[in-house]
């Protein structure tokens, strides 16, 4: 007898291979993170099948996240779909450190944006319109600020997908906003030594790992699509 | 007994464990770990990237594509070129315990000649490797993957430096171990080996090519048997030590390298995977009996 099952070897038998470099929505001073998985791939397929109890090689935190913009600026963060992580873990920073700010949140459809019903104060827009206001991210930003007054300075903390962030830094570019984009780009190492991750910026390119992968707007000329150019 | 101390190229290292050239950068490791990283790294010798003449950017992304038991890389040697990498990289690398070998790539012989003058003598750096085999630069693949070609170089290295010189060639050659019998005739004091395998991945979407350098070097376990055969060829035909690497990712991995005649093992794309995996493997090989 000769048994195989779907998957064995081969296709993606050997895939995962590389460790995946994952924003955590959560953390506490006991060392407890919490993850926000959208299963894509052979990686986050398998880490969706984690159980309790299993053991997982966890390298990190690694690189550098949002920092708190000064205290007179409004931060206004936005996150699209998985990239609502990082948004959400700098929201609950900026709770307790009893910062005023504004929440965006943009998601392809309801079944997507499952976790807006453990959030609060959030903006919440989906694509169709399933759930929250039917439109983008950028849509509701713009309806956000012509509801502040013209005068209240803001900067955008930004993590999504790369059209978003291009949208997000093309916009703050035209009104002459501060923004943090939280780009997303497949690593090896993560800790600076293979550089595989990196990004094209005003100064060339530079590792996403260790250098990012928050970046100030104006360093990039453009937020990149993933794959070939 | 693995676990004793082994001596390469007149120098007395810890164990047989060390990293591939472009796989560890203690530098950035210190800045993402801590500092004491660059004291207490998990090798007996560190060998850093390719150092080049001028300063280099590297391939356009994207650079990196995952395989079946392994990865694909079209890095292209962005470094931050000789005169920086002396005065900025050097100093903080010689606060590391253990040997340094700078690993070097020119473009045309004067380049090589520059970069083994320049470093050739200085006590901070122990031995150089000369990287003839990086499939990402068409001139590198041309000297290390012809016999001739390689000799003339490292003839011509060979009267710069007394520093050892390892050459490091290329898996996509026609005959890699007539390589390394020129090599070690023209004056090498050993050799190392596999560089990445070229391959190619396509888009999924646009079907064009994945990688902004077009083919890219497979690393990983994918290639393991693939270097095990080069690396038992060379060791049959050359009396100089070997360092042999490709798709490491145990103890077993190292150990049957070295049972095909290598005396130093580097552990290359299992570094990306876990940081401290060659502490891992090292503890393991010393585990293993070796065919004495």
């Amino acid at each position: 007898m000769l048994a195989t099952e779907s998957n064995w070897g081969g296709t993606t038998g050997g895939r995962p291979f590389l460790a995946r470099a994952i924003s955590f929505i959560s953390s506490n001073s006991e060392g407890r993170f919490g993850f926000l998985l959208h299963t894509v791939g052979p990686g986050t397929e398998r880490l969706a099948d984690v159980n309790v109890g299993d053991n997982l090689l966890v390298v990190g935190p690694l690189g550098n996240g949002f920092h708190d913009p000064s205290e007179q600026i409004r931060p206004i963060l936005i996150g699209g779909g998985i990239g609502a992580a990082p948004v959400l873990a700098m929201a609950d920073q900026l709770t307790a450190d009893g910062r005023a700010h504004e929440v965006i949140l943009g998601f392809r459809d309801a079944s997507h944006a499952e976790l807006t019903s453990e959030t609060t104060n959030c903006r919440v827009v989906t694509d169709d319109g399933s759930t929250g206001r039917h439109g983008t991210v950028l849509d509701e930003l713009q309806i956000l600020i012509d509801s502040l007054e013209p005068s209240a300075p803001v900067e955008l903390l930004a993590c999504g997908p790369p059209g978003m962030l291009e949208a997000v830094r093309a916009f703050a570019s035209a009104k002459g906003l501060e923004a943090q984009l939280a780009l997303e780009t497949p690593m090896a190492c993560g800790y600076g030594a293979c550089f595989g991750c990196v990004v094209p910026t005003k100064n060339g390119y530079v590792r996403a790992c260790v250098d990012g992968p928050v970046f100030m707007a104006s360093q990039l000329d453009r937020v990149l699509p993933d794959g070939p150019l | 007994m693995t676990g004793n101390p082994v001596r390469f190229c007149g120098l007395q290292l810890e164990h047989r464990i060390i990293n591939a050239s472009g796989t560890f950068d203690p530098i950035a490791a210190s800045r993402a770990f801590g500092g004491d990283v660059i004291t207490s790294l998990p090798f007996s010798a560190f060998v850093s990237k390719t150092v080049t003449v001028e300063p280099r950017q590297g391939n356009p992304p994207p650079r990196l594509w995952e395989l079946p038991s392994g990865m694909m890389n079209s890095i292209g040697l962005p470094n931050k070129g000789l005169v920086h990498w002396v005065e900025e990289d050097l100093p903080l690398l010689s606060r590391m315990k253990i040997p340094l070998i700078a690993n070097v790539m020119g473009f045309e012989r004067d380049q090589f000649s520059s970069l083994v003058e320049a470093l050739g003598g200085k006590a901070e750096i122990s031995a150089l490797e000369l990287n003839v085999s990086c499939p990402n630069v068409e001139t590198g693949t041309i000297i290390g993957s012809d016999p001739f070609e390689c000799g003339q170089l490292v003839s011509a290295m060979r009267l710069l430096t007394d520093s050892p010189l390892i050459v490091k060639i290329t898996p996509n050659a026609s005959d890699p171990a007539a390589v390394a019998i020129s090599a070690e005739a023209a004056g090498a004091d050993a050799i190392s080996l596999i560089n990445t395998v070229r391959g190619l991945a396509l888009d999924p979407v646009s079907r064009r090519p994945w990688l902004g350098g077009r083919t890219g070097g497979i690393s990983g376990p994918a290639i393991r048997a693939a270097s095990l055969a080069q690396v038992d060829a060379v060791c049959s035909q050359v009396k100089i030590p070997v360092i042999a690497m490709g798709g490491v990712s145990s103890g077993n991995d190292a150990a049957d390298l070295i049972d095909c005649g290598a005396t130093l093992v580097a552990v290359g794309t299992e570094n990306f995977r876990d940081p401290m995996a060659a502490e891992r493997i090292r503890t393991e090989l010393e585990s293993i009996s070796l065919v004495p």
